[in-house]
């Protein structure tokens, strides 16, 4: 028992792939049968959004199709941005406040990582659902720009 | 500073005013499982919040394995393992996804070989055939067995168990003191604390005693409970009969204290060393009283620490 494990190098804090907090919650907030439902709301939010602003302002508006497709650009960016900013920020503060009330949090203050590491584990882990949902609504803004 | 497994020097811990550990000095060498005890409030849980390095004392110097884990706190991590009073685990993991992620944390190698080391684990434990269940789904026996298994998976060379066979059954118990002592031969050394203090004195090599933030006494249970147990020795006598003849004849004797009779069982308190011990009970069995046995009985732990918890309330 006293002969130590072999180790691996430590990870630096910028290879946010190999980061074991992201890991960790890539694991616990990435499972198919929870994130397949929310993905689903926010892609057809997204679409109805690009959709419906895009066919108003061609038939209305009678606006040629390459300026019509650019009117979603402001919209689409509201919505990402509440996704990451009011969701993702939420997700933070509730779920770092639920650790600390379980007494879990101080099993990743044990973890033996750089503070820089567990900093980006949780900035990137933690609300790791909401960037899979904002890339997700990104191909609706990349259709509204590049259409 | 290196000398032993774990080495505490002048450890003091304030909150506020209140002094929760005052100045303890204590070594630890390596291989042993070493008991803390104390009642409520004696400073037990903050002395393994400081060695967890989860918090800061006032003053002192702490090293663990030589590591000083002030000066070299993340070093230190890697050969802590800390399981905490009422162990918490996720409820968003199963079981070897929690283990995988400590494993990941400490770089045990890649996904197969964490993967390896995590069923080594829940095989020690003998949760191995609930490595998919979720972690919330566990009972609170189950719950400590799973944290044991997390505070084994990277080898530490010191472990810090704070009530490590809380909630768990009888057999659970005995196998948990059977792996920390397996473990404490390995090299490991354990530092553990319990309200079970007759399992703590069979499973320790040798322990202290804290109370209001003071080591009372250490060493081995024999040498604690000789050093705090009651100066008076308990003696059973047992007769051929009923006597109130005896009865009479150890009022007399002024170094005799609390006579209960129990029909030809008579219990008493004497106050006096080895020598005066033996020429009281020679003249009893030569007395004509009938004696057919006496038997002697220490201090236990449990009488120990009541005693120490009284002098508290007094105080």
């Amino acid at each position: 028992m006293s002969e130590e494990l072999q180790r691996g190098k430590i990870v630096p804090f910028w290879k946010i792939w190999a980061n074991p907090i992201v890991r960790r919650y890539a694991r616990s907030r990435l499972r198919p049968v929870s994130l397949g439902g929310v993905l689903l709301v926010f892609v057809l939010i997204a679409a109805f959004i690009f959709f419906s602003i895009r066919q108003g302002a061609m038939g209305q508006g009678k606006l040629e199709l390459m300026y019509a497709a650019r009117l979603p650009i402001v919209p689409l960016l509201v919505l990402q941005g509440l996704i990451l900013f009011m969701l993702g920020t939420g997700q933070v503060a509730g779920a770092m406040t639920a650790e600390a009330d379980e007494g879990v949090l101080e099993y990743q203050r044990l973890a033996p990582m750089t503070p820089l590491a567990k900093v980006v584990g949780y900035l990137f882990g933690l609300p790791i659902r909401e960037w899979v949902i904002f890339a997700a609504t990104t191909k609706h803004l990349n259709a509204a720009l590049y259409l | 500073m290196s000398a032993g497994a774990i080495e505490i020097k002048d450890l003091r811990v304030d909150y506020g005013d209140f002094v929760a550990v005052n100045d303890i000095s204590l070594s630890v060498p390596y291989g042993e499982v070493f008991g803390l005890v104390g009642p409520n409030g004696a400073g037990k849980t903050s002395t393994f919040r400081v060695l967890a390095t989860l918090m800061e004392p006032t003053y002192g110097e702490v090293s663990l394995a030589g590591i000083d884990i002030l000066e070299n706190t993340e070093r230190a991590r890697e050969v802590i393992g800390y399981m905490p009073d009422l162990a918490p685990v996720p409820s968003d993991l199963k079981l070897w996804e929690f283990l995988d992620f400590h494993a990941d944390t400490h770089r045990l190698g890649n996904r197969k070989e964490r993967r390896a080391r995590v069923d080594e684990c829940l095989d020690i434990v003998n949760l191995t055939e609930k490595e998919n269940a979720w972690c919330k789904a566990l009972s609170r026996g189950q719950t400590q067995r799973l944290v044991l298994a997390k505070t084994l998976m990277h080898r530490p060379s010191v472990m810090i168990l704070d009530e490590p066979a809380s909630g768990l059954d009888p057999l659970s118990r005995r196998e948990m003191r059977h792996a920390l002592q397996k473990l404490a031969k390995g090299g490991a050394t354990v530092l553990v604390s319990s309200h079970i203090l007759t399992e703590l004195a069979e499973m320790c090599s040798s322990l202290c005693v804290m109370n209001e933030g003071n080591l009372l006494a250490s060493g081995t249970a024999e040498q604690v409970r000789e050093k705090l147990g009651k100066k008076e020795r308990s003696v059973r006598a047992t007769f051929l009969a009923e006597n109130e003849a005896v009865l009479s004849w150890l009022r007399t004797d002024s170094r005799i204290s609390e006579i209960q009779a129990d029909g030809p069982e008579v219990t008493f308190h004497f106050v006096g060393n080895d020598e005066e011990q033996v020429g009281f009970l020679s003249t009893l069995a030569s007395g004509g009283f009938g004696l057919k046995a006496f038997e002697e009985e220490g201090s236990s732990f449990e009488d120990i620490l009541v005693q120490v918890a009284e002098g508290n309330r007094k105080s």
